[in-house]
């Protein structure tokens, strides 16, 4: 047993930074409509300004708030070139992200170790569990400014633009407007993920983004298929992902057919909510 | 629906539990198991790892089980591993092979051994500190003698073309020693990146075309689409260098670390550290010995000469 709590621990550790990247998905592409490729540019960005930042002695947090910014902006080029430029969705978000590969080597180079440079996790790390309870405030304490602010006016209008963009103009409000800002939102979670990763193992590497956009598809899927609120929910689907990755780990599955279990994964999670939808027809939780 | 979610949740967790302890038996006497984290698969990866496994078990005989893990170039899968391996209490050494593995190992694992393998810069990447628990075979070409070898075969060498993707540490790394030695020798240079393997024949178009000779430092995505490079650079007769071994035709030379004696060499850190007792960083980083292969076909082609002062250090193929 002594050998199984730390495999939890870690699975929790990486769930709750996965959950900021869940939660980015999910106002994108569940909210908005949005499918936005542009979240996993935003998460190599996020990254490269956080492990820039602490190398030129920022301080953590603030290096934390400078990657959201980051992120912040390169969300608003992703809705500035599909609101503003016409470009399809996910083109503008497949440009943003090639453009931020560029940015983010230029900025935090292809691959460097923050070596003794303090992170948020450095300061705490006296405490018992520190890391793990560190982490679990950030992602419910991020997940309940998002549940109050979709109660706001401002919220609601959000929301209601992925589904009835006419309403929200007989509304009078701009459409193009609560698109960007939704996404601006979600491109700054993406980061904010990706500068906590950082920070978390000790290194930046431009390829450190490979695979998160399947990852977080795959938790905001399995949120879906466990209903309630969906911020909340980000959080636990996450941590089911990482403990379905932590299984195959643990089976020692032969490592090149790994992402075909991601894939599989994520059909059977499909399946699972085709059959969940035709036994409670017309009850359809959002 | 929140017992749904608890069932959920607690029947994963008891599914992890039952893996973790049926898979993982415990350290028996004389037994060693070694956990091996390659960052992704590409031939000189698995050539070191192949190297690593031979040499360990010729060494331990069957006293030793290995356990084979690859990230597939995601650095979540890698540190989701490395935390995997910290919890696995059986193993007593971990071997880890490029940069990305190392360091996810590095967060984790603090009291056990890590050796590496295809890592080009330790120093700047921080594996070498006071009370540091890892050492292992460094990557890093020898840039120098690469380009004094090529002085010599092609005295009239004015101008070259560095082929690369800027997004790789170690051929940027690699790129700058190029660089400043080129200017040593007063050979003009230019940067041809690509970014990913789309972009590696345009890249190389454009390398062939404005350059007598092609320069290719250690890059996966260069050599994983090295097929059009040679394509392209036949078709413009302009020759090319890697700095990696083991084309079968192609590069005038072939240079390079030779990435399964490399794994033995991590392989015979780990020993001297499991068996032995040594301490990680009483064992230097070690450099694996660079071949030198010159293809005879293309030399004829070019209506070059190998001058004799160079022949004894060079083999022909």
């Amino acid at each position: 047993m002594m050998s199984f709590l730390p495999v939890v621990i870690g699975i929790f550790e990486r769930g709750f930074i996965g959950a900021f990247i869940v939660m980015a998905i999910y106002l994108a592409s569940r909210v908005m409509k949005f499918d936005d490729f542009s979240i996993e540019g935003t998460f190599g960005l996020g990254g490269a300004v956080v492990a820039w930042s602490l190398l030129h002695k920022t301080d953590p947090w603030l290096a934390l708030l400078f990657g959201c910014l980051a992120g912040g902006i390169s969300g608003s080029v992703t809705g500035l070139l599909h609101t503003k430029l016409g470009l399809n969705k996910l083109i503008s978000g497949i440009v943003v992200t090639t453009m931020l590969f560029s940015i983010s080597i230029n900025i935090g180079g292809a691959n460097v170790a923050l070596g003794n440079a303090p992170t948020i996790f450095s300061l705490i790390h006296f405490i018992p569990f520190g890391t793990l309870i560190l982490l679990a405030a950030m992602a419910l304490s991020v997940a309940f400014i998002f549940i109050w602010y979709m109660k706001t006016e401002n919220g609601f209008i959000l929301r209601s633009t992925g589904i009835n963009e006419q309403f929200v103009t007989s509304l009078g409000k701009s459409v193009p407007l609560y698109i960007t800002l939704s996404l601006i939102l979600a491109n700054s979670l993406s980061a904010l993920a990706g500068g906590i990763f950082v920070q978390y193992s000790g290194f930046f590497s431009a390829f450190g983004n490979v695979g998160i956009l399947i990852a977080a598809l795959a938790g905001c899927m399995i949120a879906e298929l466990l209903a309630l609120n969906m911020f909340i929910m980000a959080i636990l689907g996450s941590i089911v992902y990482q403990l379905i990755i932590a299984i195959t780990i643990e089976f020692q599955v032969e490592p090149s057919w790994q992402k075909l279990i991601t894939g599989l994964l994520i059909v059977v999670i499909l399946v699972v909510k085709k059959l969940e939808s035709k036994k409670s027809k017309g009850t359809v939780a959002v | 629906m929140t017992k749904k979610i608890i069932a959920l949740l607690l029947g994963l967790i008891a599914i992890l539990a039952a893996v973790v302890l049926l898979k993982r038996n415990n350290p028996k006497e004389n037994h060693i198991t070694i956990g091996i984290l390659q960052t992704a698969s590409f031939p000189p990866l698995d050539d070191s790892a192949k190297g690593f496994i031979s040499e360990i078990k010729k060494e331990l005989g069957d006293n030793v089980t290995v356990i084979e893990q690859n990230a597939q170039g995601s650095l979540m899968q890698a540190q989701a591993i490395a935390s995997s391996f910290k919890a696995n209490k059986s193993i007593s050494g971990f071997f880890a092979i490029a940069t990305p593995a190392v360091q996810a190992l590095k967060s984790e694992v603090k009291n056990r051994p890590i050796t590496f393998a295809a890592v080009t810069d330790p120093i700047g990447l921080h594996l070498r500190e006071a009370g540091s628990n890892i050492t292992g075979a460094s990557d890093m070409a020898d840039i120098e003698k690469q380009i004094s070898i090529l002085r010599e075969i092609m005295p009239k060498l004015t101008k070259v073309a560095l082929l690369y993707n800027p997004g790789e540490t170690n051929s940027v790394l690699l790129v700058r020693l190029m660089k400043t030695t080129l200017d040593k020798y007063g050979i003009a240079y230019q940067d041809n990146g690509a970014n990913s393997q789309a972009d590696v024949a345009a890249a190389a178009q454009h390398a062939a075309q404005n350059s007598d000779l092609i320069l290719i430092p250690t890059d996966n995505t260069i050599a994983s689409a090295l097929p059009i490079v040679r394509q392209i650079a036949d078709k413009a007769n302009t020759p090319f260098v890697t700095t990696w071994t083991g084309e079968s035709e192609g590069p005038l030379m072939q240079f390079g670390v030779d990435y399964t004696q490399s794994g033995v060499q991590a392989a015979q850190l780990m020993k001297k550290i499991l068996i032995d007792g040594i301490k990680p960083m009483d064992l230097p980083v070690v450099s694996p010995s660079s071949s030198i292969l010159i293809s005879s076909k293309v030399v004829e082609r070019l209506g070059l000469v190998i001058p004799e002062s160079i022949k004894d250090s060079v083999s022909l193929m």
